[in-house]
């Protein structure tokens, strides 16, 4: 009845024009924070090594090939690549100075050994929960970080004798043993994979645990770095390619193209993301003076219900439950309409081998319902402040 | 009670009032009584009206409700003294023309009565509006709306009911039976009641008389 009387004079063209503004908004929102996810996920959310990271080591000319120095980096290579901008963080890749091969003996499978190469980098470089990446000599077992390279190795061993395939998840409850062999004796240690990485071609290991080898089993106590992992700043690879080239540096070319497009893809999407809150904000003051616009034109019929006495409150309530529930359509046909154009997107995407989540991103749908929800909140907010002067 | 003191709404200031007028005096207005205010057009009624019920504030002096200085009052404190302790009866009538007259009247019940809404409809008919429940208050006569204006005063619970020159377009007849109601009402609630008028007196129905 109130509502009847209070939305009498509602323009359904006004109206119209006004969802339209906030569908457009919220969908070029959802649309630019989703896909915003999807590449970084896509830039870190597989690999054990955290985001932005590549491997570095000194090119190597044919002249220099035989002389070992000249892949080594220096204190001041350290220093001028610690102090330069675009890189965030520098730490030596340790590499074993000791046999080491790793085996796997479990019940039902043949048995399966190997000489492998481990390295280790500091712990913070790792996208991995801490407490799975520890070790010290008291610990049962080892863990691994192992190179994706591996689990085609191991499908490769377990399809020549016709096993079935093993998953990553699979491959991380089989028990594996490290053995090492060197000055120090030899000794097996029980292991387990942790992680994989695409970007490291050796087996990751504990910086504790690769010390503890190095010291125990070595000829050779010490060793300069050959081999850096660095944390680049994504807004300055411009600025990394020509630190590279004065360092004679070298990094898998494939890297920094991922690092460039998802730096450039950051930027793009960063300014579409502004420009789509631009939009939300518009919307939200369009709305806002459509509100106030529908309250004055039931000016009369507001003013005598406080007359004969109802408190702002409660008139402003309908106006409240008007627009919560014309929000909450809104929200439902945004969702709608991004999921069909994710799903085409998506088959673009695969049509090009890139396989990205089927979910939408969490993060923007939230994004979305919290700015739905403090536009209703603002507009309810503003409706009972001009009640109330009445 | 409320008591008035020096009360002058700053358009009458500078006007000469008459000896017994209520402007620039001291006095109570007891919710027990049932008040007649005389006086001829343009001299306050309808302004004296709107400062008790809060719609005005551009006035000189104090006016007191149980010592509290009404203008100090926020919303929430206006809403609880028009929905439990005043009614009204405008001069404008403030029905909403869009709407039935049924419609009208429950707008009002729904804020709480001790009267079932049968008895509401049952008040309107008595009126001589029986037939007109789900006609738009838009198509009324002035004399019909002002009746539902009555009857929609009456609803409440109230103890003091303001009423700005509510028979103006009544007949004899029919402003006898409005009268009669309102009376019974006060009675009942136990309220007081503050009535406008041009000069009738009503066969003194009232116990207290103010001038302006």
């Amino acid at each position: 009845m109130i509502k009847k009387m209070l939305f009498h004079k509602l323009d359904s063209v006004q109206l119209l024009i006004v969802t339209i503004g906030v569908v457009v908004g919220f969908l070029f929102l959802l649309t630019v924070v989703h896909y915003f996810g999807t590449i970084k996920s896509l830039a870190s959310g597989a690999d054990s090594l955290g985001a932005n990271l590549v491997v570095a080591q000194k090119k190597v000319s044919k002249y220099a090939a035989f002389d070992s120095n000249n892949a080594v980096f220096t204190t001041e290579d350290l220093d001028l690549l610690n102090a330069h901008p675009a890189i965030q963080k520098v730490a030596p890749v340790v590499n074993n100075q000791f046999y080491v091969s790793l085996a796997m003996r479990e019940e039902g499978l043949p048995y399966f050994s190997t000489d492998i190469f481990i390295q280790a980098v500091d712990d913070d470089m790792l996208d991995l929960k801490l407490e799975d990446w520890r070790w010290n000599e008291n610990s049962e077992q080892i863990p691994l970080v192992m190179p994706r390279d591996f689990m085609l190795m191991l499908n490769q061993f377990a399809a020549s004798y016709n096993i079935p395939q093993v998953s990553e998840e699979i491959a991380k409850t089989l028990n594996f043993t490290l053995e090492l062999r060197g000055e120090g004796g030899k000794k097996s240690y029980k292991a387990r994979i942790v992680g994989f990485s695409n970007q490291m071609n050796s087996v990751l290991v504990p910086m504790s645990f690769m010390t503890f080898g190095n010291s125990t089993y070595a000829a050779n106590k010490s060793s300069e770095p050959t081999l850096l992992i660095l944390k680049l700043d994504q807004k300055k690879y411009g600025d990394f390619e020509l630190l590279m080239d004065d360092l004679n540096l070298e990094i898998k070319e494939n890297e920094l193209l991922v690092v460039k497009i998802q730096g450039m893809l950051y930027v793009v999407l960063s300014v579409l993301f502004i420009i789509a809150l631009i939009i939300v904000l518009l919307c939200g003051m369009m709305l806002a003076q459509f509100s106030m616009l529908l309250v004055s034109e039931s000016a009369y019929e507001v003013q005598t219900l406080l007359r004969i006495g109802y408190h702002p409150m409660q008139i402003a309530a309908h106006f409240y439950q008007f627009f919560l529930r014309r929000f909450l359509w809104v929200l439902l046909l945004v969702f709608a309409l991004f999921a069909g154009m994710k799903y085409g997107v998506d088959r673009v995407l695969m049509n090009f081998g890139l396989v990205v989540d089927v979910w939408p991103s969490w993060s923007g749908l939230l994004l979305v319902l919290l700015l739905a929800w403090l536009i209703v909140i603002w507009n309810y907010r503003r409706i009972l402040a001009y009640i109330s002067r009445n | 009670m409320i008591r008035f003191q020096n009360i002058l709404p700053k358009p009458l200031e500078g006007l000469q009032h008459g000896e017994n007028s209520v402007w620039e005096r001291t006095f109570e207005l007891d919710f027990n009584n049932k008040t007649l205010l005389n006086a001829s057009s343009g001299k306050g009624k309808t302004t004296f009206i709107h400062l008790i019920y809060g719609l005005r504030t551009d006035y000189s002096g104090q006016i007191l409700y149980n010592l509290e200085d009404i203008r100090d009052w926020d919303i929430n404190r206006w809403t609880e003294m028009r929905r439990n302790v005043y009614a009204v009866v405008f001069q404008d009538l403030q029905l909403f023309p869009n709407l039935s007259t049924v419609d009208n009247l429950r707008i009002k019940w729904e804020l709480g009565s001790d009267l079932n809404f049968d008895d509401v409809l049952d008040m309107l008919a008595q009126l001589g509006l029986g037939d007109k429940l789900n006609q738009t208050c838009a198509t009324l006569s002035q004399g019909q709306q002002q009746r539902v204006a009555i009857v929609r005063a009456l609803i409440s619970k109230f103890q003091f009911l303001l009423m700005d020159e509510p028979f103006s377009h009544l007949d004899e007849e029919n402003t006898a039976i409005a009268l009669e109601f309102i009376l019974n009402r006060c009675e009942h609630l136990n309220a007081g009641c503050l009535m406008t008028t041009l000069g009738e007196t009503y066969n003194n129905k009232f116990n207290q008389m103010l001038y302006l």
